[in-house]
């Protein structure tokens, strides 16, 4: 009764309910009559990113171009506005999300929102995404770990912002598209107060004070995430780019950060979400991450370490997860979007048979080059699905 | 303990994330002992490449190569004033590396350096957030013939291509080897470089390649 009130109380808001307090008979029910539709007729995007998620096979792949800061160029807005006023960064994603389209709206700003509320200094340019400043690190030490402290999230300035930024956009995309939140997990989050060799070498060598800090650090992520379950979104990304061969080993990073990461995975699910992974890693470690956070879906940008081959992927992990990607980053740089759509034509074949999978770039799209193939990505969703 | 052995043991060393004080009670032996400083910096080298290599088949993490790479440069810090000598002989193939300017994000160059100087390269490494007129002067100053970029932002990589146009115009013996998170083979192509490496892993190969194709001053890009 509870859930069916919640369910109601959320659509009344003009909003996608927690998809975890749907039953999943009534679901897969839903999503089976949306595949059938959508042999005759088109789904709007909830429905066919629903009956993606349910594998089954909605009309098109869905796709997202993970168009974030990129749609700066739609609406003139800078770096450092987008990345520091949520309303103005609201205008942006919806801009990007109205003018080129796509299934699902990934908010993400950069990979310091949660440091910089932790007192990392950062800089902010002009023509680039925010950053660390690596030359005053808030972590200097080893003992530095220990010493770092939970912060008061109420004024945590950017992640409170990130939270509005949610909130916006629930408002903005209503039914039209899902929107998701982020959130990176405790080890990227050390790894830009510390820089990322000098925290490698520390887990390695003093893994208990690391541990003790990724502590910290998710005790103010779980509030993080918390407050974006109540923005309403419907789904939260974790970032654990470190659960690849860019990072640890894979016995590293499930003693390390799969705790922790776990913890956050486990309140999203509390609050009936989705749980998404993102992780543009090479060789990264899909069977430690679904162990760690059993996640629906699993954005990647390089096949993970035990598949060779993008129909080995489909046939090992395409029934417990939902697969996001994995168009590369270069590609969209410097490939015409002939050779883009092309791409997506081959990756859409292999892995969009029988649903559980939504065509998107391996990461962000690339901020600085032109829209083209963003549209190129889109089109080839619409046509090669 | 042979002379054979206590090289072996350095080289092993490098391969057993040791500790800064078991490197040095290791160096200290092993130069009591009379084994030339060049063979323990050879056996050193020999360690990081074999970590590399392993590195390459998936058999380490980057974390063990990065405590390699620091193992060997705190050795080359602690060795006589001789063998540092021995480094900078005009012998060894200068690189000039850094990470392009507006990326401050430096591991993998800093891999790269490590791996390349343990292969026996002289690195003049410019750091991170390095403006094009930096590295032009660095090579006319060091007369290096290689040049080895480092970008791991998308939205740099037009300063990328700037320092390659650049180093091309002034000097177009000079070998240019690029590699970063935002790249491939083909965008690294379409930048105008010489060589490109997905990982250290792959670097020195890359290296000795395009050193070759530059010394027959046949250009050939990647």
């Amino acid at each position: 009764m509870m859930h069916v009130l919640k369910i109601f109380d959320c659509l009344r808001q003009g909003r996608l309910p927690p998809l975890r307090e749907i039953p999943p008979p009534l679901l897969d029910a839903f999503a089976s009559m949306s595949s059938v539709r959508g042999k005759v007729s088109s789904l709007t995007s909830l429905e066919r990113v629903l009956t993606a998620f349910r594998h089954k096979q909605p009309d098109r792949v869905p796709v997202t171009p993970i168009l974030c800061s990129g749609a700066r160029q739609i609406t003139g807005t800078s770096f450092p506005d987008h990345a520091r006023d949520p309303e103005k960064a609201a205008e942006v994603f919806t801009a990007g999300f109205e003018f080129v389209g796509g299934d699902l709206v990934i908010l993400i700003l950069d990979l310091s929102v949660e440091a910089a509320d932790f007192g990392q200094k950062m800089f902010y340019p002009e023509n680039s995404t925010a950053c660390p400043d690596y030359q005053k690190p808030r972590i200097r030490e080893v003992a530095d770990y220990r010493r770092l402290r939970a912060i008061d999230f109420a004024r945590a300035e950017r992640m409170q912002n990130f939270v509005t930024l949610c909130r916006s956009m629930v408002r903005r995309v209503g039914f039209r598209a899902v929107v998701t939140g982020f959130v990176f997990g405790p080890l990227g989050v050390l790894s830009m107060m510390r820089g990322a060799e000098r925290l490698f070498v520390d887990c390695v060598r003093h893994p208990v004070d690391v541990m003790k800090a990724c502590e910290t650090i998710t005790s103010v992520l779980v509030e993080f995430v918390q407050a974006q379950c109540e923005a309403g979104v419907p789904a939260i990304a974790i970032d654990t780019l470190y659960a690849s061969r860019n990072g640890l080993s894979k016995k590293l990073w499930e003693e390390i950060e799969g705790p922790f990461v776990r913890e956050i995975s486990r309140v999203i699910k509390r609050n009936g979400l989705l749980v998404g992974v993102h992780n543009c890693g090479h060789d990264l470690y899909f069977d430690a991450q679904i162990r760690a956070m059993e996640p629906e879906v699993i954005s990647f940008a390089h096949l993970p370490d035990d598949c060779r081959t993008p129909k080995e992927l489909k046939e090992r992990y395409g029934d417990q997860v939902t697969l996001l990607g994995y168009v590369p980053t270069p590609l969209l740089v410097q490939g015409s979007p002939r050779a883009v759509m092309e791409e997506c034509r081959s990756q859409i074949e292999v892995l969009g048979r029988d649903g559980g999978y939504i065509l998107a770039p391996g990461c962000e799209y690339p901020p600085n080059i032109p829209l083209t193939n963003a549209f190129a990505l889109i089109r080839a969703a619409e046509r090669y699905s | 303990m042979s002379r054979k052995d206590i090289l072996q043991q350095l080289q092993e060393g490098m391969l057993s994330c040791w500790s800064s004080e078991r490197l040095n009670k290791s160096l200290r032996a092993a130069l009591l002992a009379g084994v030339p400083v060049e063979d323990v910096m050879g056996a050193l080298g020999h360690g990081v490449e074999k970590a590399r290599a392993e590195f390459k088949q998936g058999k380490r993490s980057i974390p063990e190569i990065i405590i390699s790479v620091d193992l060997y440069r705190e050795a080359v810090r602690r060795v006589s004033p001789k063998a540092r000598k021995g480094r900078d002989s005009p012998k060894k193939v200068g690189v000039v590396i850094g990470v392009v300017e507006g990326d401050v994000h430096d591991m993998g160059k800093n891999l790269v350096a490590g791996v390349l100087e343990a292969a026996g390269y002289a690195l003049f490494d410019l750091g991170r957030d390095v403006p094009r007129d930096v590295f032009l002067e660095s090579l006319v100053k060091t007369g290096s013939p290689l040049l080895a970029l480092s970008g791991m932002m998308s939205t740099t990589l037009e300063n990328m291509r700037d320092v390659v146009r650049w180093t091309r115009k002034l000097s177009p013996v000079t070998g240019i080897m690029v590699g970063g998170a935002a790249l491939d083979r083909e965008l690294a192509r379409s930048l105008g470089a010489d060589g490109y490496a997905e990982s250290a892993a792959g670097v020195p190969e890359e290296a000795r390649r395009v050193l070759a194709a530059m010394s027959r001053r046949s250009p050939r890009r990647v």
